[in-house]
């Protein structure tokens, strides 16, 4: 794995997240002091940072005038492609390949992680730490780790689903909802540029990405915090199992068209619709496949995402 | 020609369904409508690939619980069935399907008239192993699939349907017929008096479905087929070179541990995936082989814990862009997997546990296009070869290329639509 500290990669690609939402042209200005002050660090690992994009073309830079944007960013995607993954990075999405492909048991330790990835034990650390952050793992007992829940099993996913049933629309009628129009017109431009596209000759990642953001920008909105956090963390950890466990790509479609009905109710300040979409919208995603058929008999309807 | 509307009517189970998808793309490709009359339990599969659907009970009502326990007893009933030789399995298992089979029939009856009266189409495709009064006497053409095996039509020269017996084994068709039709003798009196009751003649012995007056598909490809005693010839018969529908791109996922190594896709269909203990087995072997394995575990992706490094287990996978993309497909002998793995030019190892199964196993082995290994009986090193011999057999690997081109060429599911709309009114 090449090396590289994971903070001037997440900052490079926050920065790269920054100009996307301005709708930055080729050829617009990166001054280092506004991002500093924008992600509050100093001068310094944001020099690494833009270092890093022009490494990888998305920034040119010239003798006193600085950086600039060199090529178009992709409206669709809030990733910056060719931006190199950290160690870090790597591990982390290592780890949940392994753990969602029921490869790694319920609890491990830092150890484990080290001998099975080969990896410096600060890495694994770190990692575990994000992890942890993220609600992926939990501490457990003397030096384990546990796995927290995630939908990473059929009966996890109609948990998960069971419960954004209960919170999602809710968020949408609570009082003190704010609609943000910079974000919403952010996300709506994303879907809209990848509904354009066939999704099946598309990379899954830009989709996967537009409709997690789509779910937090609607919990950003919503005035109470209980809500909104217990929204995205289920989004970030559905936006991680997707990624490893796949979508169905044609109900992909079909929920980019609700994300969007969605916002136009949401936006027309019609809450009440606005929460009966999102109902709709996530019990839809659970009717799948049935899990078993056979001649003659009826087949169990319970879902097969995929 | 004006747009046509053509019901599809294919069983609750994945092959048919999926089979008949494949055929309304490419009616759709063609501007005419293709709408689906399918169980309720097959809800969301059709209208997934962009297909109306018109629910038609197949099957008793049951509540979400009842399913469950109706499916955890079915699976123990069936599961040791599973064991025995497709003659022993005719009074077991398959006596128990074509009950339940009959019973669809009369359940669906009803709502199937119902269904057709409002969809008023140019043409019905039923893709079953038994016949459907109401469709047949709707007043519109209808077209038989027949999409198990070719040995579903009876012949002299073709083994008896579910016997797994080969060509040369004609000495052994009697007793096995006897037996079936011993074994199947209350269940189809049962059926004949519903037809009686419907004022359609009765069947023989044996048969639950009749061919259709207007158009017979049969998904078999050229290699495969029988030399019959009675040729099955236009224009009511027709073969097809399989039907193999579009499907959602497939990303290969990363398996690290075993990079650039050969890639085999194991499925045993959604009820083969309940024999956990046999996927067990063979992932404790498939653990120390060079390959990649991809396993359809269906519904029991969760039963399975440390899995191999080389091993990527999911609930479903878009097979037929999975097959494309691998060396060697281990399937049950259901006729979608047979014919997908030609299609693309892929041996296959096949391990059948019932039905058509046997039949398309023994035909794919005397056929020199795959391996038949006993389900359960087989033995570590027989896999093994079974393995290394099909990945690496240069000649099978020209010979299946040449098929594969063959039936892209035939392109069977435009010859299907094109059949279809032949005879629709």
């Amino acid at each position: 794995m090449e090396r590289r500290r994971k903070s001037h990669t997440e900052l490079a690609r926050r920065i790269v997240e920054l100009l996307r939402v301005e709708g930055a042209e080729p050829g617009t200005k990166v001054a280092e002091q506004r991002l500093a002050d924008s992600f509050g660090v100093s001068r310094t690992p944001i020099r690494a940072a833009l270092r890093l994009l022009t490494e990888t073309g998305i920034l040119s830079y010239a003798p006193r005038q600085g950086y600039s944007l060199a090529r178009p960013l992709d409206t669709a995607s809030a990733d910056a492609p060719g931006l190199p993954a950290s160690e870090e990075d790597q591990l982390f999405q290592a780890i949940l390949r392994d753990r969602f492909a029921n490869r790694l048991g319920d609890t491990l330790s830092v150890n484990d992680l080290m001998q099975r990835y080969g990896t410096a034990r600060t890495t694994v650390m770190h990692v575990v730490a994000r992890m942890s952050e993220d609600g992926l793992l939990e501490r457990g007992h003397g030096q384990h780790w546990r796995f927290g829940p995630a939908p990473d099993s059929l009966s996890a996913m109609e948990e998960s689903a069971r419960f954004r049933e209960l919170i999602e629309p809710a968020a949408l009628r609570e009082p003190g909802f704010v609609p943000d129009a910079a974000l919403f017109s952010d996300i709506r431009r994303r879907h809209q540029a990848l509904l354009t596209d066939d999704i099946l000759q598309t990379e899954m990642r830009a989709w996967i990405d537009a409709g997690a953001d789509f779910h937090d920008a609607l919990a950003a909105c919503c005035a109470n915090r209980f809500l909104a956090r217990a929204i995205r963390q289920q989004t970030r950890l559905r936006r991680l199992s997707t990624y490893h466990i796949g979508a169905n790509r044609r109900r992909m479609r079909d929920a980019f068209h609700e994300h969007l009905a969605i916002l136009d109710a949401v936006e027309a300040g019609d809450g009440e619709r606005a929460a009966d979409l999102m109902l709709v919208h996530v019990r839809a995603a659970q009717n799948q496949r049935p899990r078993v058929s056979n001649r003659g008999v009826p087949p169990i309807a319970r879902p097969i995402r995929r | 020609m004006t747009r046509k509307t053509i019901a599809f009517f294919p069983e609750a189970s994945f092959g048919a369904a999926l089979n008949c998808v494949g055929i309304a793309q490419a009616l759709r490709e063609r501007g005419h409508e293709a709408v689906f009359l399918c169980d309720p339990g097959f809800a969301g599969v059709f209208e997934n690939y962009g297909f109306a659907e018109h629910p038609v009970p197949m099957a008793p009502d049951m509540s979400d619980e009842e399913l469950e326990k109706f499916w955890s007893g079915f699976i123990t009933r069936h599961l040791p069935h599973f064991r025995l030789s497709p003659e022993d399995q005719l009074p077991t298992y398959v006596r128990d399907c074509w009950e339940a089979i009959v019973d669809s029939a009369e359940i669906a009856e009803a709502p199937l008239q119902a269904a057709i009266g409002r969809i008023d189409p140019d043409a019905i495709v039923v893709d079953n192993v038994i016949g459907f009064p109401a469709l047949m006497q709707a007043g519109v053409p209808w077209v038989r699939m027949v999409s198990c095996a070719e040995t579903e039509i009876p012949d002299a020269q073709v083994p008896p349907v579910m016997s797994g017996l080969g060509a040369e084994d004609v000495a052994s068709f009697p007793a096995f017929r006897a037996r079936y039709e011993e074994a199947l003798g209350p269940v189809h009196a049962r059926y004949n008096s519903f037809r009686d009751s419907r004022g359609l003649p009765a069947l023989p012995p044996g048969e639950f479905m009749e061919s259709s007056p207007d158009l017979n598909l049969l998904l078999y490809a050229a290699p495969l087929r029988f030399d019959r005693a009675e040729h099955l010839s236009p224009p009511r018969f027709h073969y097809l070179e399989g039907c193999v529908r579009e499907e959602d791109p497939f990303e290969m996922p990363d398996i690290p541990a075993a990079t650039n190594t050969p890639v085999v896709y194991v499925s045993f269909g959604s009820l083969g995936a309940a024999d956990v203990a046999l996927f067990e087995r063979m992932i404790r072997l498939f653990a120390d082989l060079p390959y990649r394995f991809l396993i359809n575990v269906g519904g029991y992706k969760d039963s399975f814990r440390d899995v191999p490094d080389n091993v990527h287990l999911d609930y479903w996978y878009p097979q037929p862009s999975v097959i494309e993309k691998t060396d060697l497909v281990i399937h049950h002998g259901g006729n979608n997997s047979v014919h997908e793995a030609l299609y693309f030019g892929k041996p296959s190892i096949v391990m059948p546990y019932c039905w058509d199964g046997h039949d398309n196993a023994r035909r794919l082995h005397d056929t020199g296009l795959g391996v038949h290994l006993d389900r359960y009986a087989w033995r570590d090193q027989e896999m093994m070869d079974a393995l290394a011999g099909l990945t690496s057999d240069k000649g099978m690997k020209t010979r299946l290329g040449d098929i594969s081109a063959d039936m892209i060429a035939a392109d069977g599911r435009r010859q299907a639509a094109e059949l279809i709309l032949n005879v629709a009114r």
